[in-house]
C-alpha cells in the first residue's frame, strides 16, 4: 500500500516538473530578449541611432520621405515592449507623462496624425507589415516575415550593445 | 403768353434734370448693392471656411486620440450615442459645405475637390469609429491607411488653397466695390453739376426776365420806403432825445436824491413823487395829490414865506421860485427842505408849477455849527470877542435910541492863572478855565452875555441897569462866587479875578471903546492889588487917553525912526578905565522933547512896538561901537552893552537877527554884551536856558540886568551861562555910612565872584558910593558920578579929549569913605 503511494505520488509530480522547467527556462529567456523595431518594407531607412528613433517616438521626425509619412505603433501597455518603449525610448516617463505629452501636441496643433496603440504584438507586427511608413516594437524572437528590422546604434537584436533590452 | 412759355421752359428743363439726377442717383445705388453683395457673400465664404478647419480639427484630435493617445483598451465598441454625435457633427459640416458651395460663384474646383475629399473622410472616420472596440486592427489600418492621408490632405493642402482663393474673391470683390463707388460717385458730381449749372442758368434767366419787370414797381418800393426810412429815423431820433432827456432828469433827480413836485394850478392838484414822500417818512400811497399834505406839515414860521414866494412867483413866469423851510418829518422832527421850481404859464399865466425838494437838513447843521463856532469860544462854550462886540454894539444903539437904557462891561481877569497853568498842566488850566466859566453865567441875568476873550479873560454885558450901586452889586456877587473853591482834577484850587467896569452910556462911539475902558480899569485892580474891582472913571479916562495917544505917537515914532541912542560908560574900578558903554534910547518927541525910556518902553512891550525898536538899537549901537574900535582901538578893545527886554526874548529868531547884525557892522561878538532883567529870564527858564547857550556859543557876553530887583537868588542863576551881574541902583543908593544895603551888595559881589561872574554896580552917583563899592571889589561901576549917559558925538569928544574919569587918591577915598 505503501509503495503504491509513493509511485502515484512521483507520477503525479512530473507534469509539476514540467511546467516548472518551462517557467523557469522561459523566464530566464526574456529577461535577456531584445526588442526589435520593425517597419514596413517601403521604408528608405535600415539604420537608425537610439537618438533618431526616439526624434521618430517622439513625433519630432513626421516622414520618412516627402511621400511616405511616419505611422507609430506603439505597443499595448503593460507589456516588455511598452517598458522599453517608456524606459529606453521615452527615457524614464510615466504612461501619463507621455499621454499628456501627446495630447500637448496634438491641441498645440504640432501633428496632424498621432501614434496608434496596438492590442498586441501580433497586431503590431501584422499593421507593420500592411501600413506604408509604419514603425512598431515587437519582441525579437517574434519577428513576422514581411517587416524590415531596423538596426538600432549598428547594432540588431541579440546583439552585444544593443541597446533595446527588456530588462527583468 | 411769351413770359409763360418761357417760364414753362424754365420749369421743364429744371425737370428734365431733375429726373437725370434722380436716375443716376439710382443706377450707382444698384451697382453699389450689386458690389456691396458680393463682397459680403465673399466675406461670408471666407469666415464659413475659416470654421471648417477648426471643426475638421477637433474630429481629427477625437480620432486621434481615441486611437492612439488614450487608447481602446477595453472590449467594445465605443457608445453609439457617441457616434451618433460624431456622425451629426461630420453631417453638419458636409451641409454646411454644400450651403457654401450652393452660393452663387462658390462651387470652384478646390471647393468641389474639398467637398469630396470631406465626404471620404467623413466616411472613413465612421468606419474607424464602427471599427473601434471590435476590430482595432481594422480601425487602426483605416485610420493610418485612409483618414490620416485624407485628413492630412483636407486640412494641410485643400482647407488653405480654398482659403486662400476666399481671400483674393474678398479682395476682388472689394477692389470692384471701390471701383463701383468712384464710377457711381463722380457720374452722379457730373449730373449735379450740370443740374445746377443748368438751373443756375434757367434762374438767372428768369431772375432778369423778372428784375426787367418789377423795375418800376421796386422803383416806387423805393422811394417809398426812403420816405419810411425817413419818418422812422425822425422818429427815433425825437424818441432817443425824449428818452435821453427824461433819462437825464431821472438821473439828475435820482443822483440829487431830490423829491419831485408837480402842482396843476388850474386843477389844484399836487403831484408828489415817490422820494418826495420818502423823504418825509411816508410811503407812495399814504399822501393824496392835495396841496394841503405839503403845506400843512410846513414850519409856522416858515410857511407864510413859502406861500407869498408860491404866490408871487407865477407872476413873472421867468423866474425861478426858492425857498428854504422847515418840513415835518414823520417821526415828529424837523428837516430842512430846499424848494425849487419853475412856473409854466399860458397867456401870461401860471398854469403849473413843477420842481423839486432837496433836503438840506445836514447843510443847515453845519452852516449853523459853523455860525456857531464863528461866535462862540471852542474851549468853555461862551461866546466870543466877535460875537461880544456885536451884542455889545446892540447895547449901545438901543443907550442911544434910549435915554434910561444903561448898561456896563465888566472885563475880568484871573489873578496869577499862569501859576495853575505851570503848575497843574495845561489841561487842568482849561478845565478851570471852563468851570470858571460856567460859574460867571450862573450869576448873570437872562439877557446877559458872558463872553472869554482869550487866555484867563472874560467879559460881562450887563444889560439894562438902573445905576453903577447894580453894577457893582452884580460884581461883587460874582467875586463871592469865584471865591468858592474849585475842584479840579481832584485838586482844590481858589481863583479870583481883577475886574475893571465900564459903565455904558451914550457918549461912546464904538462897542470897542468901551470894552477897552474896563480893559483900563481892570488894569488899575490888578495895580491896586488884585481880587477886587475898579470902576473906570474920569482919572483913568485921561490916563486912558493919555496911554492912546503914547501908543499912536511910538507907532508913528517908529515909523519916522524917532528914536536916538545915548551911550553911558563902564568904567572898570581896578584902573580906572573906560571899557564898555551901555546903549539907553531915547525917544525925541516933536511935542514933549525927549521922553524917558520908563515913560514909554513898558507901552512898547505892550504894544509889540518894542520889537523894531530893539532891532534898531542893536543894529545902531553895534555900528557904532564898531567905528569907535576903529577909531579908538584899545586893548581890550572897547564893548558894548545892549538892553534885550521880555518880549524881545520871545522872538524865535532872535539870535539869527543878533548874528545878522554882528555881521553886518563887522562887530566881534566878544564886544557885544546883552543885559537881560532876571525876571524875563526866569519867566521862561527854559527857554532862556537854550537862547542863552546860543549866544554864548557866539561868544557874545551875558550880563542880568537889575539884580536884586526880582525874586531870584544867585543861585538860581547858576544854571545859565551868564558872565557878568549889574547890581540895582536901588541898592547902590541905599549904600551909605549906615550901611543899610552895604553888607547886600558886598554878599552880592562876593557870591558872584565865587559863580566866576563879574559885577557891574549902576547909578552910582557919590564918591562914598564908589570908595565903598572898591572896598567891596566890585569890578565895574556905572553912573552919573562917573559919566552921564551921553550922545555919540559927546562921548567922542570926551575920547577925542581924553577926559575919562580919574581914580581918586587914597586920602579922597578915605573922607569919601567916612562921608
Amino acid at each position: 500500500m505503501f509503495r503504491i503511494k509513493t509511485t502515484s505520488a512521483w507520477i503525479a509530480l512530473l507534469p509539476i516538473a514540467f511546467v516548472g522547467a518551462l517557467f523557469f527556462s522561459s523566464s530566464r529567456g526574456r529577461a535577456e530578449a531584445s526588442i526589435a523595431v520593425i517597419v514596413h518594407e517601403q521604408v528608405p531607412v535600415d539604420d537608425l541611432s537610439l537618438s533618431e528613433l526616439r526624434q521618430i517616438f517622439l513625433g519630432k521626425r513626421q516622414d520618412w520621405s516627402r511621400e511616405l509619412p511616419v505611422t507609430l505603433l506603439l505597443p499595448p501597455r503593460g507589456t516588455p515592449e511598452r517598458r522599453v518603449l517608456l524606459d529606453k525610448i521615452y527615457q524614464q516617463r510615466s504612461e501619463v507623462q507621455v499621454q499628456h505629452y501627446w495630447i500637448n501636441r496634438l491641441f498645440g496643433d504640432e501633428v496632424q496624425v498621432g501614434p496608434k496603440v496596438t492590442g498586441s504584438n501580433e497586431m503590431s507586427a501584422s499593421l507593420a507589415r500592411v501600413i506604408p511608413g509604419a514603425i512598431a516594437l515587437v519582441p525579437a524572437d517574434r519577428i513576422p516575415p514581411g517587416v524590415k528590422v531596423l538596426r538600432i546604434d549598428g547594432k540588431k537584436p541579440g546583439q552585444a550593445g544593443y541597446p533595446l533590452v527588456a530588462s527583468g | 403768353m411769351g413770359m409763360q412759355r418761357r417760364l414753362f421752359g424754365a420749369l421743364l428743363a429744371i425737370l428734365i434734370f431733375f429726373s437725370l439726377n434722380l436716375g443716376v442717383h439710382f443706377w450707382g445705388d444698384r451697382a453699389r448693392e450689386k458690389s456691396l453683395a458680393a463682397l459680403q457673400n465673399a466675406i461670408e465664404r471666407r469666415l464659413v471656411i475659416a470654421s471648417f478647419e477648426k471643426r475638421l480639427s477637433e474630429a481629427n484630435r477625437e480620432i486621434a486620440l481615441l486611437a492612439g493617445v488614450l487608447g481602446t483598451q477595453g472590449p467594445g465598441p465605443v457608445s453609439p450615442e457617441a457616434r451618433a454625435a460624431f456622425a451629426a457633427r461630420l453631417d453638419q459640416l458636409a451641409g454646411e459645405v454644400a450651403r457654401v458651395r450652393a452660393i452663387p460663384g462658390s462651387a470652384t474646383p478646390t471647393a468641389d475637390r474639398f467637398a469630396a475629399k470631406c465626404q471620404e473622410l467623413r466616411a472613413s472616420w465612421l468606419r474607424v469609429y464602427e471599427s473601434f472596440g471590435v476590430d482595432n486592427e481594422r480601425a487602426i489600418a483605416e485610420l493610418s491607411l485612409r483618414a490620416d492621408p485624407l485628413s492630412t490632405e483636407v486640412l494641410k493642402r485643400l482647407l488653405p488653397r480654398w482659403e486662400k482663393e476666399e481671400s483674393g474673391r474678398v479682395q476682388q470683390a472689394s477692389l470692384e466695390l471701390r471701383q463701383v463707388s468712384e464710377l457711381t460717385d463722380r457720374v452722379e458730381i457730373l449730373f449735379f453739376v450740370l443740374s445746377t449749372l443748368v438751373v443756375t442758368l434757367v434762374a438767372a434767366g428768369v431772375s432778369r426776365f423778372l428784375v426787367g419787370v418789377n423795375k418800376s414797381l421796386e422803383e416806387r418800393v423805393r422811394e417809398r420806403t426812403r420816405e419810411l426810412e425817413q419818418e422812422v429815423q425822425e422818429r427815433r431820433r425825437v424818441e432817443a432825445a425824449l428818452r435821453e432827456s427824461e433819462e437825464r432828469y431821472a438821473l439828475a433827480a435820482q443822483g440829487a436824491n431830490d423829491g419831485l413836485w408837480d402842482w396843476d394850478l388850474e386843477k389844484n392838484e399836487l403831484y408828489l413823487s415817490p422820494r418826495w414822500k420818502e423823504m418825509l417818512g411816508y410811503g407812495e400811497s399814504e399822501l393824496s395829490n392835495s396841496p394841503h399834505e405839503w403845506f400843512e406839515r410846513v414850519h409856522p414860521d416858515d410857511l407864510p414865506k413859502l406861500q407869498a414866494a408860491l404866490g408871487t412867483h407865477p407872476v413873472g413866469c421867468d423866474s425861478h421860485f426858492v425857498n428854504e423851510h422847515r418840513m415835518r418829518h414823520r417821526d415828529g422832527s424837523d428837516r430842512w427842505m430846499l424848494s425849487r421850481g419853475v412856473a409854466i404859464c399860458e397867456d401870461g399865466r401860471a398854469t403849473r408849477i413843477a420842481g423839486s425838494l432837496t433836503d438840506v437838513t445836514e447843510r443847515k447843521k453845519v452852516e449853523g455849527q459853523l455860525l456857531h463856532d464863528a461866535f462862540h469860544d471852542a474851549l468853555s462854550g461862551l461866546a466870543n470877542r466877535t460875537l461880544f462886540l456885536d451884542r455889545l454894539g446892540l447895547s449901545l444903539a438901543r443907550a442911544k435910541r434910549r435915554q434910561d437904557f444903561h448898561f456896563a462891561v465888566l472885563f475880568l481877569d484871573l489873578d496869577r492863572f499862569k501859576l495853575i497853568n505851570d503848575s497843574l498842566g495845561h489841561l487842568s488850566g482849561d478845565r478851570a478855565l471852563v468851570a470858571i466859566a460856567h460859574r460867571l453865567e450862573t450869576c448873570v441875568r437872562p439877557g446877559d452875555t458872558v463872553a472869554r476873550l482869550g487866555g484867563d479873560e472874560f467879559a460881562v454885558l450887563l444889560d439894562d441897569v438902573r445905576s453903577l450901586e447894580d453894577v457893582e452889586r452884580l460884581t461883587q456877587q460874582m467875586e463871592d462866587r469865584l471865591a468858592a473853591p474849585l475842584q479840579v482834577d481832584g485838586n482844590e484850587m481858589y481863583v479870583s479875578a481883577s475886574i475893571g467896569i465900564a459903565f455904558g452910556t451914550a457918549g461912546y462911539e464904538r462897542p470897542e471903546d468901551i470894552l477897552r475902558d474896563a480893559d483900563a480899569a481892570m488894569y488899575r485892580a490888578k495895580a491896586l492889588g488884585r481880587n477886587r474891582h475898579e470902576v473906570f472913571n474920569e482919572t483913568l479916562h485921561l490916563e486912558a487917553m493919555d496911554r492912546l495917544r503914547l501908543e499912536t505917537d511910538l507907532r508913528r515914532a517908529v515909523q519916522e525912526q524917532s528914536f536916538r541912542l545915548q551911550y553911558q560908560p563902564i568904567v572898570c574900578l581896578a584902573d580906572g578905565r573906560v571899557t564898555a558903554f551901555e546903549a539907553l534910547v531915547r525917544w525925541w518927541h516933536p511935542v514933549w522933547g525927549v521922553v524917558p525910556p520908563d515913560q514909554f518902553i513898558q507901552v512898547a512891550e505892550e504894544t509889540g512896538l518894542i520889537l523894531p525898536i530893539g532891532r534898531w538899537v542893536l543894529s545902531q549901537a553895534c555900528e557904532r561901537m564898531c567905528q569907535w574900535q576903529r577909531d579908538h582901538p584899545s586893548d581890550p578893545p572897547l564893548a558894548i552893552n545892549v538892553n534885550l527886554s521880555r518880549r524881545q526874548l520871545l522872538q524865535a529868531d532872535l539870535v539869527e537877527q543878533i548874528r545878522c547884525i554882528l555881521e553886518r557892522t563887522g562887530l566881534p561878538p566878544e564886544s557885544l554884551q546883552l543885559e537881560i532883567t532876571e525876571s524875563a529870564i526866569l519867566d521862561n527858564p527854559e527857554a532862556a536856558v537854550e537862547f542863552l547857550c546860543h549866544l554864548r556859543s557866539l561868544a557874545i557876553g551875558l550880563c542880568v540886568d537889575d539884580f536884586g530887583t526880582g525874586y531870584s537868588s544867585l543861585s538860581s542863576l547858576q544854571q545859565f551861562p551868564v558872565s557878568a551881574l549889574k547890581i540895582d541902583r536901588s541898592f547902590i543908593r541905599g549904600m551909605g555910612p549906615e550901611g543899610e544895603r552895604d553888607e547886600i551888595v558886598r554878599a552880592v559881589v562876593g557870591l558872584a565872584h565865587s559863580l566866576g561872574m563879574k559885577v557891574v554896580a549902576e547909578g552910582v552917583e557919590t564918591e562914598g558910593q564908589l570908595a565903598r563899592l572898591r572896598a567891596m571889589d566890585c569890578d565895574y561901576v556905572q553912573g552919573y558920578l562917573l559919566c552921564q549917559a551921553l550922545d555919540a558925538d559927546g562921548i567922542e569928544r570926551l575920547m577925542e579929549r581924553g577926559e575919562w574919569w580919574s581914580r581918586p587918591s587914597p586920602a579922597a577915598e578915605a573922607a569919601a569913605l567916612d562921608g
